[in-house]
Parts: structure tokens; sequence; C-alpha cells
């Protein structure tokens, strides 16, 4: 399999500030690729430097078999861009961005015309082609950037926190439309907060901690860097404060993180902690709705890969 | 994506870019409140506030008007545009599409030129039908006015490149602005000026705009003066194409 975008050794300085640093990492072709890390952890800025908006420090890159430094031109051709922000012109109707995005990338004027009106469909705009994107929700003004970055049929996407701060519904459609995309052969460069959509997405993902890849790979093999840690899952009828730090008294306990109404209790000795557990409930006349045993997460993984230092 | 192979190929593509983005300027930005503000009445008023009560021929004042209208119109554009595009990332979109920074900017110049050339003709018109001034070598006073409206709008480009609201780009540009308009020979013929300020108003293009409307106005064609007047143009032209290009590739950097 060839690789899609091959990252060697990427640095790139604000000023003093290290915002990525000797970045490494292979996606190949066909693959969704995640990008994982807390915000300033260098995610935008690698994402910016593969698709030509920033130049890199030091290092380099190849997109689709093309040098960042020497090719930008003949990369851009080949990837297609979400951004964080979903940029389409609120002046504009759906149609008038989708033909202008078009044109950006020189698509011919048929095409151009049976792309809009296929991918208006595609994103169920179509209804709303001739109003202006100024009126349309979050949901629609994404749907309507996905379609802008793909009206030139690119080979490589870049999608860059794509359902941060879409409703349940949108945030769906757009995950499903990310796995059918990779079923018709695009590679897909993703960055998230969520890990759990990383997790139901990526063939492999990266961590990025602090400008550096901490770990990478598949899903399932990042969470056996945390085998051996358990988790016990317990909710209680009521909560009462200072729960968190009595737990973590519990012998055995070496973490408490309160999950809505459920706390999780990271241990290396579960048969150690169940019975704390229970003492505890029935000291504080607490019942015991719920207890369970988890496997790790790839959340836990990433908790651990990007905890800070003594933290 | 269609590719175009070649020299040719390159340029005609990044024309074609140019020109699509000017398309779709034209279409979003022409009815914005700042545009039609200093670009269609601002003009007016000034012209109306520094000539009413003098008794100016109109073979001199129309053209300074033209002039006039053409560099407050065509520069209004880039200051509305740019910043705006900055801020609602619309400008990433188009600096990660293959097109370059030069085209870009050209998009957005003649997005501005359009507007500034076509609003030139109103008072074009008015002295026409309404003052009966007659030009007498319209192919070079229109060619004149091209050359005008280019530049002028290149010049509203070059501020507005790096900045990332409206007001950064149009205050700076009004400081030279305004004191433009007064030594460029507009209203007070530049024969009249002190050597230093005749020397401070060689420096602005709007002076050399003025003296090719009027010479083609006029049909007092003195062809090296013409000549210098358009060269001097061009040159103002690429000067702040050039500046507003590397200003924006600041972007990528």
């Amino acid at each position: 399999m060839t690789s899609a975008i091959v990252a060697s050794e990427l640095v790139r300085y604000y000023g003093d500030l290290l915002a990525v640093d000797h970045v490494n990492f292979e996606v190949q072709q066909g693959e969704i690729f995640g990008y994982l890390g807390p915000n300033g952890a260098g995610k935008t800025t690698t994402i910016k430097i593969l698709t030509g908006l920033l130049k890199p420090s030091e290092g380099t890159a190849r997109v689709g078999g093309y040098d960042i430094l020497r090719d930008i031109h003949e990369i851009k051709g080949l990837i297609g861009i979400v951004p964080e922000v979903s940029n389409v012109y609120d002046e504009l109707t759906a149609w008038d961005n989708l033909i202008f995005a078009a044109e950006l990338y020189d698509v011919s004027r048929s095409e151009r015309e049976k792309r809009a009106t296929e991918f208006l469909g595609m994103f169920d705009l179509y209804d709303r082609r001739d109003s202006k994107v100024g009126g349309f929700s979050k949901g629609m003004k994404r749907r309507l950037t996905i379609a802008m970055a793909l009206i030139h049929r690119p080979s490589i996407l870049f999608l860059d926190e794509p359902t941060t701060g879409l409703d349940a519904r949108s945030a769906v459609f757009v995950r499903d439309l990310i796995r059918s995309l990779n079923d018709e052969g695009i590679t897909v460069f993703l960055t998230t907060h969520y890990i759990e959509e990383a997790d139901q997405l990526c063939d492999r993902v990266a961590i990025i901690s602090e400008g550096r890849i901490v770990a990478s790979g598949a899903p399932e093999r990042l969470k056996s860097l945390v085998l051996g840690v358990h988790i016990v899952e317990v909710s209680f009828d009521r909560v009462n404060g200072g729960v968190v730090h009595d737990l973590e008294a519990i012998s055995g306990c070496d973490a408490v993180v309160k999950q809505g109404d459920k706390f999780n209790l990271y241990t290396q000795e579960p048969a150690e902690v169940l019975p704390g557990l229970m003492g505890y409930a029935e000291e504080r006349a607490l019942r015991v709705i719920s207890l369970n045993t988890l496997k790790p997460r790839l959340e836990d993984v990433f908790l651990k890969m990007t905890a800070p230092v003594g933290g | 994506m269609r590719r175009k192979k070649g020299l040719f190929g390159r340029v005609t593509r990044e024309l074609l870019g140019a020109i699509r983005i000017a398309k779709k300027d034209i279409k979003i930005y022409y009815l914005k409140p700042p545009v039609i503000m200093f670009g269609f009445f601002f003009p007016g008023f000034t012209y109306l506030a520094f000539t009413v009560g003098r008794s100016l021929e109109p073979t001199l004042l129309i053209p300074g008007l033209v002039a006039i209208t053409s560099f407050f119109a065509a520069g209004s554009l880039g200051p509305a545009v740019l910043p705006l595009e900055r801020k609602t990332k619309t400008l990433e979109r188009l600096l990660v599409a293959p097109v370059s920074p030069f085209a870009i900017i050209l998009g957005k110049t003649l997005a501005g030129f359009t507007y500034g050339f076509i609003l030139s003709l109103v008072p074009l018109l008015i002295g026409v039908v309404f003052l009966g001034i007659g030009i007498a070598t319209p192919i070079l006073f229109i060619l004149g006015l091209a050359l005008s409206a280019l530049t002028f709008s290149a010049f509203g480009i070059l501020f507005s490149a790096r900045a990332e609201e409206m007001p950064n780009a149009m205050m700076p540009m009004n400081v030279i602005r305004f004191p433009m308009l007064f030594v460029s020979g507009v209203f007070v013929p530049l024969a009249t000026m002190p050597r230093y300020l005749r020397a401070i108003a060689y420096l602005m293009p709007l002076t050399y705009s003025v003296d090719a409307l009027r010479q083609t106005v006029l049909g007092s064609l003195e062809p090296l003066m013409l000549l210098r007047d358009m060269a001097a143009l061009s040159l103002f032209l690429i000067l702040f194409l050039g500046a507003a290009t590397m200003a924006l590739r600041r972007d990528t950097r």
C-alpha cells in the first residue's frame, strides 16, 4: 500500500513557541487517520502545514507523493479541506457557493453544474439551493463546507474537528458521510476532540500533546497500552459533595473521574477496590445503582498520554 | 480538475482564477454599506463641497470629478473585502485553492476596478449630457480611466492585504488619500503650487490620472506627457500589485 501523507520531522515555531515538535507519521492511501490531541496541541498547525497554509520551520512532508515545499500547487489540486470554522460565503446562495468552489478548482462548466446538483441532493440541501447561506443552521453550513471541499473530487480529505458544535443528528450525518467517502477510496485525515468518534471511525490514530506525537497506531493496539489498568464504574442513588475525594482514598484506587452520575475508579487491582467501595457505600448509607468493570477505552489512552508531567 | 500544461496553461489558469474571484467579490461586496458610502456618496459630496460657487470650466471640472470618483470607488472595495474575508476564514479557502496569491490579489483588484470604472462613468455622463462637454480622444480617455481605476483599486487592496478589521485598512489609507486629493491638481492647478508641494504631487498616482484624463478631454495632447502619465500609472499599478501579493504571501509563511 502506498502512502498518501508522510510527515518527516515537522517542526513549527510561532515566535519562540514550539507548536509542532519533530512530528513524524505516515497515512496510508485509503485509510481514515485520526489526529487526536487537547486544545493547543498542534493539530490545526499540522493540518495547515500539510495543506500549504503554513510553512514548516524545519522538516517536510509529502502529500499524494508531492513535496509540500516544492510542489504545493500540485498538492492543492489533490486535496479537499474542511477547516474547523465553516468558511462559506454567507451572502451567496448554496448553489453559488458550490459553483464558486468548483470554479476555484477549475472544474469544467458542465461538470460544475452536474456536481453541484448531485452534492446538494447528497447533502440534503437541494431544497435550499437558492437561499443565502447566512440563514443556514450550523449543521447545514457544515454540510455545505464539506460539499465544497469535495466538489473537485479530491483523493485526500482533511477534516479539522468536523463535528464540533453540531447537534447529534448532524454529527451522525457527518460521521456516516466520512465512512462512505472512505469506502469510495478517499483517504481521510481527521482531527477531533471526540475520542469515541476517532475510536469508531479511524483505522489508525496518532495522539499529539504539546506538539509531539506521544502514541500512534490502531485504536485497539493503543488500548493495549493501558492494559493492566482496570476501571470500576459505579453509580449511587444520590451524590454528596466530596465523593471523588472519598473514593480516591479507597485502598488500591489510583484515580477517580466523575462522568455524569457515574464514577470511574482506575485501579490495577479491582479485587482490592471492590470491598472498599462497598464498605464506603454502607458507611454513607448509599445504595449502589450500577456497578461495572470496563475495558480501557481510547479515551483512557488519550488521558494517560496527554496528562501533564507530574499530573 | 483540468490541468493545462506549460506557461500558457498556467497564465490562463491564473487569469481565469482571478476573474472568478472578481466575479464572486462583485456579487458579494458591491452593495456593502462602506463600499457605497466611500465609493459613491463620498466623492460626489467632496467634489461639490470644493466646486460649488467657483467658476470652473466643465472641461476641467468633469475629468477631475471622474478621477476622484474612480479614486475613491475603486479603492473602497479592498478595505470592505479583505479584512472580512480574513475574519470569516474565507480567505483561507482561496489560499488553499490551486490559485496563486497573485491571482487572488489580481481578482480583488479587478473587482474594485470594475466598480470604480462603472461609477466613474456617472460624472462623465453628467458632463456629456447636461454640461455638453465633448471628449477629444475618447479611446485614450477610456484607456486612461481604465488604468486609473486599476491602479486605485490595487492601492486599496494593498492597504487591506494585512488588515484584520476594516478600520485598520481604511484609516491609514485615508490618511494618505485625503492629502493626495488636495495636492494632485484636482482643485488647485499644479502650476500655482509651491515647488515642494508639486514634488509631493508627482509621487501620487492621482496626479497622473487627473492629468491624463484632462489631456484626453481637452484634446491639448502632448504625447510625451500623456505617455509619462500612463507609464507612471502602470508603474504604480505594478508596485501596488507586487507589494499586496507579498503582503498576502505572509499569510502562508
